[in-house]
């Protein structure tokens, strides 16, 4: 009787241990940017920069080596980056750097999220352009830089609010995936998105491939 | 033989405890961190007749007093809400309802700022919604709806699975919570008296396409069918929250439907000041929820509207329900005086848990 009810523990044992491999973690979810694709490194902010391509000196606090695989063509920088003010702010950069680097924004909010802590994006804006950021710990690094007005321009081809789409064509060519008014073009893990109406540029967010 | 039969029946029963109560030990209590996942499970256990429920979303448990509607109007009502509740989740929580009411609402009013998913979105917020919910096979059918594509179908039969790595961080609350389940809430209503003023609102964005879900107008429009067929008056609302911002395309959609499913639709964003709105004061997150003293007033301004229009009962004269609902109103206001005085001892609020 005892081996019986031993052997039955030892099944539930087993089976909450290692059953469903497939379940996250603890209760508290997994932070945007923090998943596999960005890897463990990416709560690191001193690691795995590729001082090679703009926007991503080891001084930014861009921690997740986005850039590192090269594209083939050494023309072409391997992930977008835009430049701002003279500062080059790249996809993953720790944005309290960038603020460093910018200057008091016009506005900015650690935005509150329901229920789980660590889940609150910062959004910080600068006339003309709106840079958001996901948190990892008490950091938070950027995953979408947005323009709101024409007084800002992409960093290659000069692309502002109001270009027609044979422009932004003539700057990025015609690689690029389409949905709805959107076109998206992809550099490793960045893109950069123009929005259409009537073949006119009204909306250009750079943005970081977080996987969700 | 026989003695061979009991033997295995007696395992079979110590297993199924075991594994029960390991289950209970594992899986969140949500006491002390996202005291929201304990919000669908509260329904069951309120033993009150509801007039008025309210599904949705973190604007519907954050934003409209349940104890204001019955203080100003006798209207009697619970929330039904949780964290980024989906349209789908919103359709399967309404048939919930139905099947566990103790007696069938007059007006279920929805809060439409889940109709911009098309999609699930994010497991842990299913969790907080479906773990909640009592099996059935609507529960069944709102897993379906909500899973993404990598849940298991085993961790909502099982959550253990999904839990299991809780075992390394167990905690007191496991403990104390392990035969009985926190309250967080006043009937779906969860209290802050605090205040975060509103600083900085970022400015909206253009998105790529305004237009609703397929998937999101067939749950509103099974929502519809639903309250019809049970002679319920549903009504569509936009709670006044500042943010995420709510786009003028996504309000003449829901204009549009309301209008032709002769349904009433309230945008509050258009009457803060009529409500009395000050969001220097009446939100404790910097607009995204109203704190108490902002949901009383919603509750004020749209408890009148709804009595006005649907005749609700005033229901304070009826000695069992306002037995039972001044005992709850008792702890409401107590719970209120004791977030105030924390705020003023400590600065912050230490206390959310009304039992």
């Amino acid at each position: 009787m005892k081996r019986i009810l031993i052997l039955f523990l030892v099944i539930t044992a087993m089976l909450v241990i290692a059953a469903c491999g497939d379940a996250q973690g603890v209760d508290t979810p997994e932070t945007p940017g923090s998943s596999s694709q960005n890897g463990e490194d990416s709560s690191n902010p001193d690691t795995g920069t590729d001082p090679g391509t703009p926007g991503n000196s080891d001084e930014n606090g861009n921690g997740n080596g986005i850039d590192s695989n090269s594209n083939g063509d050494p023309q072409i920088p391997a992930a977008f980056s835009f430049t701002f003010n003279d500062v080059v702010i790249a996809m993953d950069d720790d944005v309290d750097y960038i603020i460093s680097k910018l200057g008091e924004p016009r506005g900015d909010i650690t935005v509150p999220s329901c229920a789980f802590e660590g889940l609150n994006d910062r959004i910080v804006e600068y006339p003309g352009i709106r840079i958001t950021a996901y948190p990892i710990g008490e950091q938070h690094y950027i995953f979408n830089v947005s323009f709101f007005d024409d007084s800002v321009r992409t960093a290659e081809g000069g692309i502002r609010l109001g270009a027609t789409i044979q422009a932004v064509f003539d700057a990025y060519g015609e690689d690029h995936s389409y949905e709805t008014g959107m076109y998206r073009f992809a550099r490793g893990l960045t893109y950069l998105e123009f929005l259409t109406e009537d073949d006119i540029v009204i909306g250009i967010t750079y943005r970081l491939d977080l996987g969700l | 033989m026989r003695l061979r039969i009991v033997k295995i029946s007696v395992a079979v029963v110590a297993f199924v405890l075991v594994f029960a109560a390991l289950q209970r030990l594992l899986v969140p209590k949500y006491a002390s961190f996202a005291l929201e996942g304990g919000l669908i499970r509260e329904y069951y256990s309120s033993s009150m007749d509801q007039d008025l429920i309210l599904i949705g979303d973190c604007e519907v448990y954050a934003n409209f007093s349940t104890i204001g509607f019955w203080e100003n109007f006798g209207i009697t009502s619970f929330i039904r809400g949780s964290p980024q509740q989906l349209v789908w989740h919103s359709y399967y929580l309404l048939e919930d309802t139905l099947l566990h009411a103790r007696q069938k609402p007059k007006i279920v009013v929805f809060n439409i700022m889940a109709m911009q998913y098309g999609e699930p979105q994010f497991e842990p917020y299913n969790r907080l919604t479906l773990d909640g919910m009592r099996w059935s096979p609507t529960k069944f059918r709102a897993i379906a709806a909500s899973r993404l594509d990598d849940e298991s179908w085993l961790s909502y039969f099982f959550p253990i699975f999904r839990f299991k790595e809780h075992w390394r961080d167990l905690g007191s609350d496991d403990f104390r919570y392990f035969f009985r389940d926190p309250q967080a809430s006043i009937n779906g209503f969860m209290i802050r008296s605090d205040t975060m003023p509103v600083g900085f609102l970022p400015q909206p964005l253009p998105i790529a396409n305004y237009r609703f879900s397929e998937k999101a107008y067939y749950y509103l429009n099974r929502m519809a069918e639903l309250t019809r067929e049970h002679d319920i008056e549903l009504v569509l609302i936009k709670a006044p929250n500042l943010f995420p911002h709510w786009y003028n395309q996504w309000d003449e959609q829901i204009i549009e439907f309301a209008g032709e499913h002769d349904l009433l639709y309230i945008n509050f964003l258009n009457y803060t000041e009529e409500i009395g709105l000050d969001w220097d004061i009446h939100s404790f997150n910097a607009g995204l929820h109203l704190n108490v003293f902002g949901a009383e007033l919603m509750s004020m301004y749209f408890g009148e509207i709804l009595q006005e229009r649907f005749n609700l009962p005033d229901r304070r004269t009826e000695s069992t329900v306002a037995e039972q609902w001044n005992s709850m109103a008792q702890q409401y206001h107590h719970m209120i005086a004791l977030q105030l005085d924390e705020i003023e001892r400590y600065g912050r609020i230490n206390s959310f848990l009304i039992g």
